[in-house]
């Protein structure tokens, strides 16, 4: 396989142990009722796009678990014998809070959703690379976990996070001059499917801007 | 150039069946012979069983892509296991829907490239335009795309509460059109720069909706992925053969194409729709109905749209029509604004 040599633009992170408590959702989503239906990665998705600065052009976004709130609330009426709720099923689908992103900033680009286990933002990453690669054009690469539904404590036995998420906007370097490889230093109780865009991101904040990653 | 080199599929059985939602409704469905149950083994095998028939001999030059709209299975299997309803205690199985690609890879010595796209309807679509791009990037010689999609109540179910599901039989583009009908199936396609019949000419993919779930009825969002698909080809409307349309059957997404059909066509073009045999297999339709439509030119013709006799626009054929080469263009459109036009090219 290849590897390529990518300039990290700009990156974003945030995580917390319940739950995030200001997206500023308010100013990023004007629209009450737009706002209302948002997902808790939808959420999260736009606070990490507008941190890094990103409104337009291609993504890749990705979370190995999905819109776990909205799959509970199908659960839920499942369980329970209810009617299932046409919002939360609309909300269910993995490319949810892309979609989000795609209608509040008017991103009609390509955006892929992908959703690769624990080694998600690893890979959507490497998808993001290509893209860049093949389209000669910066892409935002997002990846977001929101695993705080209620009862999570009975499956849950690895993540002290139940909210986290990593953004970095890359481009494809013109050269490999002072190109690091993405460190792996575990982020303690932050679920594993996010560890390496968040190794990307610190490593950002840190002063390096340009990395070396294997496709 | 990549071509398309080989495929396999397993296709629903042609006569539909029905199914039992959890809140005992019934809906028809287009079922496999063999039941394949929401069971990750089995799932793994349905997968490996096409994928072995198309293997290249240069296993480890060939990435693994699979499109799919399967929900993650820890979750449904934690359901099942009653642990969210009951308390009992659940061991997670950590698999996630992309252990398929991975531990396929693994056992079948392919390249450790996996991907597995999730973008609904144009989950499989997708995974083609994505395997293309990295055969052409040289990453890879090969590419083998699946698109799997197997009976999901919660799925079924979803739809059924957004009151899109037909109560009778898919009826694309028809009048009396009234709703989807949901089928499953597995697939898988090998893509390459050897020689073949097939070429992936190409494609555009965009994620652009009026909803969440739907995009506008004018279906400007269509007219875009279709016109962007022919620029990047360089090719005119004119050029078109046949189009395969989405053509779910559905009362909006149905009205949308057909608006932008006629925007993107100022001529009648030749349609044909593939849910009526097959159903709608959601994320696995790209592989699927791009195997279908190649088996069909393959033997000759472009195979009739059943249940349309009164069309809200363009009329698709109602007769298989004779046909063996062409330029086909093959539209698919998902829930949360993903949509993709993919243009292929038969030489005889």
């Amino acid at each position: 396989m290849k590897s390529v040599v990518l300039n990290i633009c700009s990156a974003s992170k945030i995580y917390d142990q319940t739950r995030i408590d200001d997206l500023e959702e308010k100013r990023l989503v004007p629209n009450m009722m737009l706002r209302r239906r948002l997902t808790r990665n939808a959420k999260v998705m736009l606070y990490l796009s507008d941190k890094c600065g990103f409104q337009n052009g291609k993504v890749v976004y990705g979370s190995c678990f999905g819109e776990l709130e909205e799959t509970v609330k199908i659960a839920d009426s499942i369980a329970f014998k209810t009617t299932l709720s046409p919002t939360a099923f609309q909300n269910s689908v993995y490319n949810t809070a892309s979609s989000y992103f795609s209608l509040i900033n008017s991103d009609t680009d390509e955006i892929l959703t992908i959703s690769n286990g624990m080694k998600t933002s690893l890979d959507a990453l490497k998808i993001a690379a290509l893209q860049s690669l093949v389209h000669g054009e910066k892409v935002l690469c997002v990846a977001v976990e929101c695993l705080n539904i209620k009862n999570i404590e009975q499956i849950n036995k690895c993540a002290n996070f139940l909210e986290a998420g990593a953004a970095v906007v890359v481009e494809i370097a013109s050269d490999e001059k002072d190109a690091h490889e993405i460190k792996s230093v575990k982020f303690k109780g932050i679920i594993d499917s996010l560890q390496a865009l968040l190794n990307v991101v610190d490593m950002y904040e840190n002063g390096i801007t340009k990395i070396r990653i294997e496709l | 150039m990549v071509n398309i080199l080989d495929h396999a599929a397993t296709f629903a059985q042609p006569c539909m069946s029905q199914k039992k939602l959890d809140e005992g409704n019934l809906i028809p469905y287009f079922s496999l012979e063999k039941e394949c149950k929401q069971d990750q083994n089995e799932i793994y095998n349905a997968i490996k069983e096409v994928v072995v028939k198309i293997l290249p001999t240069q296993r480890d030059k060939t990435a693994l892509i699979i499109g799919t709209s399967l929900i993650d299975w820890n979750i449904v299997n934690a359901i099942n296991a009653g642990a969210y309803e009951e308390k009992t205690p659940y061991r997670s199985l950590k698999r996630s829907i992309d252990s398929y690609a991975k531990d396929l890879a693994l056992e079948l010595g392919l390249n450790e490239f996996t991907m597995t796209i999730n973008t609904a309807c144009t989950s499989s679509a997708n995974a083609i335009l994505e395997a293309r791009n990295i055969i052409n990037a040289g990453f890879v010689e090969y590419a083998i795309v699946v698109g799997i999609e197997i009976f999901s109540p919660v799925m079924s179910s979803g739809f059924y509460s957004m009151g899109l599901l037909s109560q009778t039989l898919p009826k694309p583009f028809s009048k009396d059109r009234d709703g989807l009908v949901l089928g499953e199936g597995v697939g898988a396609m090998l893509l390459g720069k050897h020689a073949s019949s097939w070429e992936l000419l190409g494609g555009f993919s965009n994620c652009n909706s009026a909803t969440i779930a739907s995009v506008s009825e004018e279906g400007d969002e269509c007219v875009e992925v279709m016109e962007n698909a022919l620029q990047v080809c360089s090719l005119q409307p004119k050029d078109i053969t046949a189009i395969k349309a989405h053509a779910t059957g559905s009362l909006a997404n149905d009205e949308a194409e057909m608006n932008a059909l006629k925007k993107v066509f100022k001529e009648e073009p030749l349609i044909t729709t593939l849910k009526p045999y097959i159903g709608h297999t959601i994320g696995a339709s790209g592989v699927l109905e791009l195997i279908f439509l190649i088996e069909c030119i393959n033997g000759g013709y472009l195979p009739k749209t059943l249940n349309c006799s009164d069309s809200i626009g363009y009329k698709p054929i109602q007769e298989d029509t004779a046909c063996s080469r062409g330029v086909f263009m093959c539209n698919f459109f998902g829930f949360g604004g993903n949509n993709i036009s993919l243009l292929l090219g038969k030489t005889v």
